[in-house]
Parts: structure tokens; C-alpha cells; sequence
């Protein structure tokens, strides 16, 4: 849709005046001003975008400058940018808590850091190699590539993320948080939304927790790593590699917790915990811990 | 509009600072009388400035600077109270007693003393009815709207209130 | 004339001083109606002390300071004193909680970690709580109604397995998978609120 709009945009803009700057095409009485923004920036800067009213999507490249491309519509607030070759800062700056329709196109160097916050619409980050920080109210987050950290909180937002970080900390209250990729140190937890976690890389330290929504995991422990799974009544799936060398500690007080793994009872009586180790020796294996207040654990291979 | 607050819409903080002095009172006041708490009436007083700082890229001088800030400070109160997480709060601090003392303490000397203590002590509904009414002007038209209630509760309530007020002031 | 339109006579003079033309018909509705001449009382008993109330009450601090602090300017960093330091107490006692709960889950088995001492970790989340939803209805004007809306319906999740945890180890007290649990919704309430609290902060 951003192109569908932007495209219609450029149409207007060449029909009307072709050579005429954002001013010009305001005073024309447009809904909506063009930005069109380069400012140099140093490979590692920090850029801090602080979009109250719209949707962002930044993209690392290689080059030593931020570009700032996009659309305001008018009452939405009034664009900034501005800093020094180390830091900028941009934004939307609005007295509401939100207006739609800004739409921004932001390049940054690959390895900047980048921290964003904003309200209602879709942040979609990707190619970024620094350390990553978005928040959002309303609007879901997607982050792709391999940011060195990255951590996405949303309020009510689904939280996406497809990624290889050393760090990945996704928090969301109401969304649902979809981890492909992962690895490392993540932590990924949610209220009343599911937790999905897909790991393509070993996995170090894991925490995913829900209280009402369901926890899948599928993936590798790394080697005296440890997973640890909460939830008050989300069910709760994991499956590993049959080969997985762990040590399993499963409880559901109210629920039933069913095993498909080798080395371990297939179903347990109800409130008793599931505990077996399987694996080729236990000298190091990972720890994977399970606690649920009522939720249904099913443990199998992947 | 007057320079002052030209001023300070244009970002100049030490006129807005000037506006603050000379309307904080006013809404101190009317914080302290619907609410009944003077820590809250404290928060709410610097919500309402902070608020009317964001909001005075809106201001157009259609009425007395005033008039707008009070409107703008009945709101932040009224949105205050629906703020319903506030019920989340009962579960873990317990009732304050000394919230009905503090109230009294401060509120003016004199004359109005008995009122004030009296405003303090209704309920919360026909307090805020009362004093949007009667001591700030409101018709219950507005009163329903702002407070999300039929005008006839609104009607009610304010007897009700000045019923109740002139039992404890003769008592 | 009838009650309501004495009523609304009252209403528009409170201090019973009915304009001449209707005054006769509002004396004369008094004159039958207990109910209206309670009201009148209570209107003229009233209003005098209404008029007599100070237009003005100084606030007991000067709240221009802080007013000041929580302005700023859009780009320069608006000191979030006030949030950080009541965010680091509830981090301080997140630890103190999960601390205990890390280390039964590293060991999986129970009785050989230390038992968390309930009652007090308890008091700590409380008030840890407490601090942080006062924090945020200090920003709740820069949350809109459906972000509150949001906040308080996973609120209410929350509490309702807190509850719930509790219920199950008032029953069966000492188990530790219990306790871990129910640590475990303070910690998710204690998180819930100070993400909402940074989004409510302005920066």
C-alpha cells in the first residue's frame, strides 16, 4: 500500500508542477507533504526515530548518510531531523497520540544503532547490524538480517522477528511474538498472545513465556544451555531433535503433560512432574524446564 | 491572544512559566475540590500544565487563555477518573485514611473552611457535579457530557449535593 | 408549576431569588412541596458559602520545577528522573524474585535451592507495583484510551492467574514449583507496567 501511494503521489506531483519543492506542492492545498532528507552519518551512529504518527520502515546500507523519504499528511505533525555525524534525530512531532498516515523510508548505515519508538503502525527494520531497539503502542514490528541485539516491545502489536542476534528480547502484551531464527540469549514473552519460536541457531539462555497464550518452541539447546517455559494456562508444544542431550523437567499442575521422546514416561499423572534425561551422557547437557499452572505440555522431536 | 501567550506558544518556556504562575492557583483549586486528595490535586495540577504545553499549538484565541486552560484542567481530572486500572491499584495499597485529613488541611482559611471540608467529604459523583455546577458555572448539559451521565442524574445529584452540604455546614 | 420546573428555577438561582414573573407560582409549589422546600433550603443555605470559596488555592509547593522537567523540548531529552528511579526499584525487587526463581529452575529439584521467602517478595512486587501504576497515571495523558484499554484487559490476565497461583499454594503451601509461578505473575505485572510506562514516556 506505501507504494501504491507514493506512486500516486509522484503522479500528482508531475501533473501539477514538475519541478516544484514540497512547499510548493502544500501551497497547491495537497493533503500531504513530501520529505526528502540526506544527512551524513558515521557507519556506527545512533539514530534515534521517534515516529508518533505513522509507519517506518528502515533499511541498512552502505553508505556513510541517513536518507529520509516519505509522506506527512497535513495536521499529522511537523517532520524533524536533525545532529551531528555520530547521532540523529528524527520524528514526527504531534500533539495527538497518533495520527496516521506518515509513511517514512529511512536508510541508515549497516551498522548503526537504532532506536525507534512509535504508535499505531508497522515498523519494519531490516540489513541492520547494530543493536536494535523498537517500541511500538499499537503497530506490529518486523525485523529481519542480524542486528547485534535486538529488543522489540509492543503493547499490542504482533512482533515478528527473523533474525540472528547475539541478544533478543521481544515483549508484547496483547500480540503475538514470532521468532524465526534465533539463537543465543532470547527472551520472549507475552500476556494473553502466543509465542512462537523456530530456531534455525542453537539456543544459549531461553525464556518464552505467555500467561493465557500458547508456547510453541522448535529447535536445538545449545550444550549446558538452558530453556526455561512459563505459562498460567497457555498450552504449551516443544520439540527438539531427537538427539537433543538434556535433562527435561516438566509440570503442569492442572493439565496433562504428554511425551513422544525416547527416555521418558509418555504421559504422566496430572500435577506430577515429567523429569527424564535423554541424550548421550549427562556430563553438560541442556536444561529444559516447563511450568504451567493448567496449561497441556506436549514434548516430542522435530 | 495576548503576548504572553503568543509567547509561550511559541515554545518560549519562561512565558509559559509566567502562565503557570498566574493560573496555577485557579487550578490547584479546582483539582484539589473534585478530587478531594492534595497529592492528586498536586499530580493532576502538573498534568493539566503539561497538557496545556502540548496542546497550545491548538490554541487559537478564540477565548480568554483562561477559560481555555480550566476547560483543558476539567478534562484531565474527568479522563483521570476514568482511568480504570486505577482499580488494579485496590488490589495492593490499602485505603488511605488520612486522604480525607489532607484535604481538609489544605484547603483555604476562613470562611469557606466548613464548605471546603464539606465539598471534601461527598461522594465522589455529586462532588464533581457540585463543583462543576456551582463553583465552576457548568450547565448540566456539558456536566452529562463530560462526566459521560444523563443530564437528569446530573440534575439529582447536584440537589442531592447541596442537601447534603447544608446538612454539615449547619451542623 | 410542578417539581421539575422548580427545580430548574433553583437551578438557575441558587440563591432563590426567582425573577418576578414566576416567583408567585414558585412560592405558591412551596407552599405544597415538602421536597422542593427542602431544596430550596439546601440552595440557600449554599450559596452564599459557594460565593465566599477563594477563587485561587495556591498549591502547598511551587510545581513549576517539575512542570518544567516534564516539558523539555522535543530535542533535548526530557530527564525521566521521576520513572527511571521508581522503574529501578521494581527491577531491584524482579531480581530479588527471580533470582530465587532462576536458580530452582537451573536445578530442578526442589528442596535443594534456597525456599523464597513468600510474605516478604510479596511485599516487595506490591509496592513495587503500587509505584509504577502511580507513575503511570502521572503519564496516562499520553496514552490513548485503547493503549489503556489494552493495558488493563492483560491486567487483568495477569491478576487473574495471580489469583489463581495463590488459591493453589494457600492449599499446598511450601511447593516450590508453586511459588515459582506465582512469582512469576508478579514479575509479568511488574513488566507489563513499566513497559507501559516507557511507552508513556515522552523522549
Amino acid at each position: 500500500m506505501p507504494l501504491a501511494r507514493r506512486a500516486l503521489a509522484l503522479t500528482l506531483a508531475i501533473a501539477i508542477a514538475p519541478a516544484a519543492a514540497p512547499g510548493v506542492l502544500l501551497a497547491q492545498g495537497l493533503p500531504w507533504q513530501r520529505i526528502d532528507r540526506r544527512m551524513p552519518a558515521d557507519p556506527h551512529a545512533s539514530i534515534r526515530i521517534l515516529d508518533l504518527a505513522g509507519s517506518i520502515r528502515v533499511t541498512g546500507w552502505d553508505q556513510d548518510s541517513v536518507s529520509i523519504s516519505g509522506t506527512v499528511p497535513r495536521g499529522a505533525g511537523q517532520f524533524y531531523a536533525g545532529g551531528s555525524r555520530t547521532g540523529i534525530k528524527l520524528g514526527i512531532e504531534t500533539d495527538s497520540l497518533g495520527a496516521p498516515g506518515v509513511e517514512l523510508d529511512v536508510r541508515v548505515p549497516r551498522a548503526a544503532t537504532v532506536w525507534i519508538k512509535s504508535s499505531s503502525a508497522t515498523v519494519t527494520l531490516g540489513g541492520v547490524e547494530g543493536d536494535v531497539d523498537i517500541a511500538t503502542v499499537s503497530g506490529d514490528i518486523r525485523v529481519e538480517g542480524a542486528p547485534r541485539r535486538v529488543s522489540a516491545e509492543a503493547m499490542d502489536g504482533d512482533i515478528e522477528l527473523t533474525t540472528r542476534a547475539a541478544v533478543t528480547r521481544a515483549k508484547t502484551a496483547g500480540g503475538t511474538i514470532t521468532i524465526n531464527g534465533g539463537g543465543g540469549d532470547v527472551t520472549a514473552s507475552s500476556v494473553s498472545g502466543a509465542v512462537r519460536y523456530t530456531g534455525a541457531h542453537k539456543l544459549l539462555v531461553g525464556r518464552l513465556e505467555s500467561v493465557s497464550g500458547t508456547v510453541t518452541f522448535q529447535g536445538t539447546v545449545i550444550r549446558g544451555g538452558t530453556l526455561a517455559i512459563e505459562t498460567h494456562d497457555g498450552p504449551v508444544d516443544v520439540r527438539v531433535p531427537r538427539d537433543q542431550a538434556a535433562r527435561f523437567d516438566l509440570t503442569s499442575f492442572g493439565g496433562a503433560v504428554t511425551n513422544a521422546l525416547a527416555g521418558g514416561d509418555p504421559v504422566v499423572p496430572k500435577g506430577k512432574p515429567l523429569r527424564f534425561t535423554s541424550g548421550a551422557d549427562d556430563a553438560g547437557g541442556a536444561t529444559v524446564t516447563v511450568r504451567t499452572f493448567k496449561g497441556n505440555v506436549r514434548l516430542g522431536g522435530s | 491572544m495576548t503576548d504572553l501567550v503568543a509567547r509561550a506558544r511559541d515554545g518560549d518556556e519562561s512565558a509559559f512559566g509566567d502562565l503557570y504562575r498566574t493560573h496555577a492557583g485557579r487550578v490547584y483549586a479546582l483539582c484539589l475540590r473534585l478530587e478531594a486528595d492534595a497529592a492528586r490535586a498536586e499530580e493532576l495540577t502538573q498534568d493539566v500544565f503539561v497538557r496545556a504545553w502540548e496542546r497550545l499549538g491548538s490554541f487559537r484565541g478564540e477565548s480568554a487563555f483562561g477559560t481555555w486552560l480550566y476547560r483543558l484542567a476539567v478534562n484531565v481530572v474527568l479522563s483521570d477518573r476514568r482511568a480504570a486500572w486505577r482499580r488494579a491499584r485496590r488490589v495492593f495499597t490499602a485505603e488511605d485514611p488520612s486522604v480525607h485529613e489532607r484535604a481538609r488541611d489544605t484547603a483555604g482559611a476562613g470562611l469557606a473552611l466548613d464548605l471546603e471540608q464539606a465539598i471534601a467529604a461527598l461522594p465522589p459523583g455529586a462532588r464533581a457535579i457540585f463543583v462543576l455546577h456551582d463553583v465552576e458555572g457548568y450547565q448540566h448539559g456539558e456536566i452529562a457530557t463530560l462526566m459521560g451521565v444523563a443530564e437528569g442524574t446530573s440534575k439529582t445529584q447536584l440537589f442531592r449535593a447541596r442537601r447534603l452540604l447544608r446538612q454539615a455546614l449547619e451542623r | 408549576m410542578n417539581c421539575e420546573r422548580a427545580r430548574e428555577l433553583l437551578d438557575r438561582w441558587p440563591a432563590g431569588l426567582i425573577p418576578a414573573g414566576e416567583a408567585e407560582a414558585f412560592d405558591q409549589h412551596l407552599a405544597g412541596c415538602a421536597a422542593c422546600r427542602e431544596d430550596r433550603a439546601a440552595a440557600t443555605a449554599v450559596a452564599p458559602a459557594v460565593a465566599a470559596l477563594p477563587e485561587r488555592i495556591e498549591p502547598p509547593r511551587d510545581l513549576w520545577p517539575d512542570v518544567r522537567r516534564r516539558i523539555g523540548r522535543p530535542l533535548r531529552r526530557t530527564p525521566r528522573w521521576r520513572t527511571m528511579g521508581l522503574a529501578a526499584a521494581a527491577a531491584i525487587a524482579l531480581v530479588a524474585g527471580s533470582s530465587a526463581v532462576t536458580l530452582h529452575f537451573a536445578r530442578g529439584r526442589p528442596g535443594v535451592a534456597t525456599a523464597p521467602r513468600i510474605p516478604a517478595i510479596e511485599a516487595g512486587y506490591a509496592s513495587a507495583t503500587a509505584d509504577l501504576l502511580r507513575a503511570l497515571d502521572a503519564q496516562r495523558s499520553h496514552l490513548s484510551p485503547a493503549t489503556i484499554a489494552t493495558l488493563e484487559r492483560n491486567l487483568a490476565v495477569i491478576d487473574a492467574a495471580i489469583a489463581e497461583s495463590r488459591a493453589a499454594l494457600a492449599s499446598d503451601p511450601g511447593n516450590r514449583d508453586l511459588e515459582a509461578l506465582l512469582l512469576a505473575g508478579y514479575r509479568q505485572k511488574v513488566a507489563l507496567l513499566q513497559q507501559a510506562t516507557r511507552l508513556a514516556e515522552r523522549s
